[in-house]
């Protein structure tokens, strides 16, 4: 997959910006976890898709082959798989790629296409190819002209989902476009059936912003708890909850707010039935 | 980081699959191009499962490729693997000139690979096998041939070989003295310039000369600490789960090397007892050659490791291993007890600092491969 200058900029800050403490979370939480470590990475379900058909392995597999590359350091081998898998005429389709109709309908515009179908078709294709990045830079520098219509449903659909504000903070960033559209394009993903798409478009968000404290909606009162649990201060709790939450792990969160905090240790108070003897005790 | 230095004679097999269109030929070629060397074919031997029932393996001769350098030393021979299969047509029509020859009989087998010529076409390479046996060859259809004997008992079948066959490619390295991280890394930039991948079911082997391990005490220490760390080492490499030959030891080999006995045993006499306990070479770490004695292949396998199209990461591996290998010959010969964690392990082997840091990091970071 290429990157734009832009999009490779932006990527190499973000990785300089890492804390210790950042990176040995993140590492930790991505170690075994081949899944996840292929839901965070550059690669997209139509990848995953290229090597199950090369390999004759289910889709979920074949997200697990490219993670496990990526865990054990050997990311290097997947592009030449890929290729293999090309070779053997696999492709990706419409179905396959995290794109709606607005999506088509703008980039046939943006491209001087006859049709929307003309221009699903070429999606499909840099997907296949392994060039999202030119689908992705295409819509992002080309924003919609007019705001679309909002779906009630798409925002039902959101709120009833496990994605955050921070998610929709995200995509907004990713396609310059508001709160409350982010929200209805994740919901309107997930009423679509696209809702496994949706991690790929995050982890490309995750190159261009971040979210945050304030973008948790969690309150100075967690942000004391969650420092009690983890044993940092207060600020550095709300720097972590921030990654997490920009990070897609919110849950890792909701867990330490559920759980006890660190019991304080009672303050010793002078009764009459405790006072130390004048004579120190001897 | 710079290549770890590797200082132990190591061979390596690296698991590869050529791309659709090409064979390992167009590999060998390549490296062949780059010594000023030169470049002849030969029959590499395999066995696989049979259906036949009473017999559970045929032997396979199947084309393979050897490269000697300008001064004529062996640099590498590139070699098929039957257990590379995922990604291949197996309607694919065979290629001109690419067959295989079967039998049921090793020992035949091996005689034929010793005297028909490679570079000829079957016929030309079954025909005097057949003169052997004072009959002519059989003609079948679809290309098969067939030796018989003078009771028209099968001796052996060749026929054409279809399926894409000509593009798994087992790298297989003359054994490297020294420059391992060089040696490695221009023969995986030829294969990555041939548009090679790694294949689903790919592995890389490492064979550690054992001329050093020749010595009932060193082979005690070392079936010890892999018995206790094998597992998480293995992890911690990151081996291909859909490696099928890898597995455990048989217990009884634990048994022998625990005993007072086998401490005080003299090599031949260690060897053969190695010998009685069941040793198979599919397994994680192959002592097998070692305990029999291989005159062409006297070697302690590690076969664990994942391949990578970069040299690095199966250099990070060797030097892990070869700090086994150390610490076995040395400290552990001596008596000195494993630490009972991987990272204890990893720690006391005397490793390169940035070699110690690497695998310290991943043994800290992945959970499984950590602490018992």
């Amino acid at each position: 997959m290429r990157l734009s200058p832009r999009l490779l900029r932006r990527l190499t800050a973000a990785l300089m910006l890492s804390s210790a403490l950042t990176l040995a979370t993140a590492s930790a939480e991505a170690a075994n976890d081949p899944v996840g470590a292929f839901l965070s990475s550059q690669y997209t379900y139509c990848d995953a898709k290229l090597v199950a058909g090369l390999w004759k392995i289910s889709i979920d597999d074949a997200k697990a082959e490219i993670g496990r590359k990526i865990e054990g350091g050997y990311a290097g081998n997947i592009a030449p798989i890929l290729q293999q898998a090309r070779d053997a005429s696999l492709t990706c389709e419409w179905a396959d790629v995290p794109h709606g109709y607005d999506d088509a309908e703008r980039l046939a515009r943006v491209w001087n296409m006859d049709s929307v179908e003309d221009a699903k078709a070429k999606i499909a294709w840099l997907y296949t190819q392994g060039d999202s990045a030119s689908v992705l830079n295409a819509l992002a520098d080309n924003p919609a002209a007019v705001a679309p219509q909002v779906d009630d449903a798409a925002l039902d659909a959101f709120y009833a989902s496990a994605y955050t504000y921070c998610d929709a903070k995200l995509i907004g960033a990713l396609w310059h476009i508001d709160m409350t559209q982010a929200k209805a394009e994740i919901g309107q993903k997930i009423l679509n059936g696209y809702g496994d798409n949706l991690p790929q478009i995050l982890s490309a968000a995750r190159l261009e912003a971040q979210c945050d404290f304030s973008d948790t909606g969690l309150s100075y009162s967690d942000a004391e708890k969650l420092a009690s649990v983890w044993g940092v201060p207060v600020v550095q709790a709300k720097d972590k909850a921030a990654h997490h939450y920009t990070q897609g792990n919110s849950a890792a969160v909701q867990a330490a707010l559920a759980g006890p905090a660190t019991p304080r240790p009672t303050p010793i108070v002078n009764t009459p039935g405790n006072q130390p003897p004048a004579n120190g005790g001897k | 980081m710079d290549f770890p230095v590797i200082g132990w004679k190591a061979g390596f097999e690296i698991e590869l699959m050529m791309p659709r269109g090409r064979s390992r030929t167009d590999l060998a070629l390549r490296v062949a191009r780059r010594c000023g060397g030169t470049v002849s074919r030969f029959f590499h031997p395999q066995s696989e499962p049979s259906k036949v029932p009473g017999r559970p393996t045929f032997e396979n001769l199947t084309p393979g490729f050897r490269v000697r350098d300008g001064a004529g030393r062996l640099v590498a021979s590139f070699v098929d693997d039957l257990t590379l299969q995922a990604g291949l047509n197996k309607d694919a029509p065979p290629r001109e000139g690419w067959y295989r020859i079967v039998s049921d009989d090793g020992r035949l087998l091996r005689l034929l690979a010793r005297h028909a010529d490679a570079e000829s076409e079957l016929e030309g390479a079954l025909m005097p096998f057949a003169h052997l046996f004072g009959t002519e060859l059989e003609r079948h259809d679809g290309g098969m041939l067939r030796v018989v004997d003078e009771r028209r008992v099968s001796v052996a079948i060749g026929a054409p070989l279809p399926g894409e066959r000509e593009r798994p490619c087992e790298i297989v390295t003359a054994p490297i003295l020294e420059d391992h991280g060089a040696i490695l890394s221009a023969l995986l930039d030829d294969a990555a310039a041939e548009g090679c991948a790694v294949p689903l079911e790919s592995a890389t082997h490492v064979h550690f000369d054992a001329a050093a391990l020749q010595d009932a005490r060193v082979v005690a220490a070392l079936v010890d600490v892999l018995s206790r760390h094998g597992d998480s080492l293995k992890r911690l490499v990151g081996f291909n789960p859909h490696c099928v030959r890898l597995g455990r030891w048989p217990e009884a080999l634990a048994a022998l090397t625990r005993s007072a006995a086998f401490a005080e045993m003299a090599w031949p006499e260690a060897r053969a007892a190695l010998m009685q306990t069941g040793l198979t070479k599919y397994c994680d770490y192959n002592l097998l050659n070692l305990a029999a004695d291989h005159r062409d292949k006297h070697t302690f396998e590690v076969r664990v490791m994942p391949t990578s199209l970069t040299a690095q990461p199966i250099l990070l591996a060797t030097a892990l291993f070869e700090g086994v290998l150390r610490w076995a010959v040395g400290p552990g010969r001596e008596g000195a007890p494993v630490s009972s964690g991987v990272s204890g392990l990893i720690a006391g082997l005397g490793l390169a600092r940035d070699v110690e840091r690497h695998w310290l990091d991943r043994a800290f970071t992945l959970p499984h491969a950590a602490e018992r």
